[in-house]
């Protein structure tokens, strides 16, 4: 079950005619979704060469969102959707876990070679093994192997003459903890963008961005670090076509909303792409995520 | 044949004083509190880590970390403790006493007796005052709702399963210490790790960084008591606990932030591939930053504020009650989506005389204690010092706003 407002917000066309008229019985049945009016008047968008990033807080996190793009592009994996997911901050159990809970059977696909996991996570930082730091630090960077490794995996897939890739990579703000220079991660981001438009992809990316919306990163009394963190996050959306931002509730706390995203032009979005920025509000539960327009809450009305 | 099919225990329910949880299925450990264990909705889920921010000058959250421990003990999982602060061997002998054959469900009702007649009674031999008084001063709202439940965020945590022998949360008593026997039979599965030897090492002979030697030395221990999960291989029969105790504080030597993240991330991907949870206090002489960046790598986040601690006044009525705020920042996410966030509103904790508890804060009736009233009136009485906002300014004026 991937979030159809999410895709409706983002003007992208639905899955597969066989998807959408699964869930079109679920858009009838909650009244607010007709609310959405550019969703069936426009003609909706591709997902192909795409940059998309999403920004979250720690009150806030927006991994759950990741699943979205995973279980999306799997489901076209008719028109030669891959998928190469690299976990930095989650392991493959998390993914497998959560996509039980959404219907989604990612072993399936793991064994036919659609959807390739990359564990970054158990292998950044050891002195051994496909990422290892210190190998030659100064020219060789962790990230130039774990490129190469996107590439081949990438490649190593089913041999679909049309491929296309969805990279998404979990919490590149990760990397940036463990102490990978600033350059470095933007030039590996870099390699995949560059990747992702020469196969017609799409490139999600979540990093934190507990910096970027507050004034104290504005009015630059914040120390380094905040810079830091904050300056890979901007950097990462000015090359991104959009961007979601997940934070709290801009009122505060309520029963029954969780947070919201708020969906953003991104400065690469292309001229007379269809898109009308809006925030939704989300509840996560444990077998589903529940968005709302906003004020539509169920725990609200 | 019956459509009903009982459902056969997975291979990890084998794993003593666990409880599946009923929300996500994840496998929960106790945090040893009743309470904090329902904030983090049921448990520390397992292969996860909790970081506690420490309040300041006061040691609650060591407290917390003692509950850790003791729990650990008493349902005999391996423990690994690493300090800087003491002796770690001091810190084990001063744990808290556990209350056999007790759940702390059952000992609810009698620990708010006791606190109850202290409060009325002034303390004077209140007890069995209060028990003949409890029985005639038991308020009668209208006998259909006796039998519902009292509303409260301190959940009995351990309701103890017929067919297991440990219960999932043992009852603790702050007056008492851990009977040296269960200690002693607790050793083999002890390892004591006193970090500022390391420090000073590392210090001197400037050799490896301490947080590489602790993550070598967790690793040790994961592997030879064999923790890992190896696949088509049964669990371990105990989990392992790792507590880390003010990490970073000054005395684990000069280090980094990015050395300090990168020990979360990678104790992040042992535990992962392990069975084992970790809690680890951090002391808040760290910036802000560093705690939003370390918040992110740990998989639950709580923050304690002491009132004795805080730079900022607290109604007078809080701090009757209890002895700071309790902030629940994250809660394990770990396999799955989100489940249960923490209560909305306030959470405050308290230590009573045997047990620490967090409960939704709540103010006392207006004309109890310092009711709205009284602060009026000590208003009232107080000189007025800042000009007034009518033309007068004067303090006694005839209309005394």
């Amino acid at each position: 079950m991937s979030f159809a407002l999410v895709d409706a917000a983002l003007h992208w066309a639905l899955p597969t005619p066989t998807a959408g008229s699964a869930s079109s019985p679920k858009f009838s049945s909650r009244p607010q979704l007709q609310n959405v009016p550019t969703s069936t008047s426009s003609a909706p968008v591709s997902s192909e060469r795409t940059v998309v990033v999403i920004t979250d807080q720690v009150r806030a996190e927006g991994g759950f969102l990741l699943n979205h793009f995973i279980h999306r592009h799997l489901r076209m994996e008719d028109a030669g959707w891959n998928v190469v997911l690299v976990g930095v901050a989650q392991m493959w159990e998390h993914y497998l876990l959560v996509g039980k809970k959404l219907g989604m059977n990612l072993a399936a696909y793991q064994q036919k070679g659609s959807l390739v996991f990359l564990d970054v996570l158990s292998n950044l930082g050891r002195r051994t093994g496909p990422f290892a730091t210190d190998k030659d630090s100064s020219s060789n960077s962790p990230l130039r192997a774990l490129f190469e490794t996107i590439v081949i995996s990438f490649h190593s897939g089913s041999s679909q003459p049309t491929k296309k890739l969805c990279l998404v990579i979990d919490d590149i703000s990760a990397l940036q903890a463990c102490g990978i220079p600033l350059r470095d991660i933007m030039a590996f981001f870099g390699s995949c963008r560059d990747l992702i438009q020469e196969v017609n992809g799409c490139l999600v990316v979540l990093a934190h961005g507990d910096a970027v919306g507050t004034t104290s990163s504005v009015t630059g009394t914040a120390p380094l670090e905040v810079d830091a963190s904050g300056t890979l996050c901007k950097s990462l959306m000015h090359t991104a076509n959009y961007v979601l931002h997940v934070c709290g509730l801009e009122s505060g706390i309520t029963q029954g909303v969780d947070g919201q995203v708020s969906f953003a032009r991104g400065p690469l979005m292309p001229e007379g792409t269809v898109f009308i920025p809006e925030v939704l509000h989300y509840q996560i539960t444990d077998a589903q995520v529940n968005f709302f327009k906003k004020g539509f809450s169920k725990g609200l009305l | 044949m019956s459509s009903f099919k009982r459902r056969t225990p997975s291979a990890q329910t084998a794993l003593p004083s666990t409880r599946i949880s009923a929300h996500n299925s994840t496998v929960l450990t106790s945090t040893g509190v009743p309470s904090v264990d329902e904030l983090l909705g049921g448990g520390l889920p397992l292969h996860t880590s909790l970081l506690i921010h420490e309040d300041r000058f006061t040691g609650y959250a060591k407290l917390l970390l003692s509950y850790y421990l003791a729990q650990g003990i008493a349902s005999s999982n391996a423990v690994c403790l690493a300090t800087a602060e003491e002796e770690p061997e001091a810190v084990v002998r001063s744990l808290m006493g556990v209350v056999e054959g007790k759940v702390p469900s059952e000992m609810k009702e009698e620990e708010d007796e006791d606190i109850s007649t202290s409060a009325v009674g002034g303390g004077i031999g209140g007890r069995r005052m209060g028990a003949v008084r409890e029985e005639e001063d038991r308020m009668r709202i209208a006998w259909r709702y006796q039998g519902l439940p009292k509303f409260n965020t301190a959940f009995g945590g351990g309701r103890r399963d017929a067919n297991s022998q440990q219960p999932f949360c043992n009852l603790f008593d702050l007056t008492k210490r851990m009977a040296p026997a269960m200690l002693n039979a607790a050793g083999p599965r002890m390892a004591l790790l006193d970090v500022s030897v390391w420090a000073a090492e590392a210090e001197e002979q400037g050799g490896k960084n301490v947080y590489e030697r602790l993550l070598e030395h967790i690793e040790g221990l994961v592997d030879e008591g064999g923790f890992r999960i190896r696949p088509n291989a049964p669990p371990p029969p105990t989990v392992l606990r790792i507590a880390i105790h003010s990490i970073s504080s000054p005395i684990w030597g000069r280090s980094s932030t990015a050395d300090l993240a990168r020990f979360l991330h990678s104790l992040r991907a042992i535990l992962r591939t392990s069975y084992a949870t970790a809690v680890l206090t951090l002391p808040q002489t760290s910036s802000p930053q560093t705690s939003t960046l370390l918040a992110h790598l740990s998989d639950a986040v709580l923050r304690l504020d002491s009132f004795a601690g805080s730079s900022t006044p607290v109604h007078p009525a809080y701090e009757s009650q209890y002895h700071g705020f309790l902030d629940v920042i994250k809660v394990p996410r770990v396999g799955c989506l989100g489940g249960r966030k923490g209560e909305v509103g306030m959470l405050g904790f308290k230590v009573r005389r045997k047990r620490f508890l967090v409960e939704r804060c709540s103010l006392p009736p207006e004309g109890e204690g310092v009711g709205r009233g009284d602060e009026e009136e000590t208003r009232r009485k107080a000189p007025v010092n800042k000009g007034g906002c009518g033309s007068g300014g004067g303090g006694s004026s005839v209309l005394d706003f």
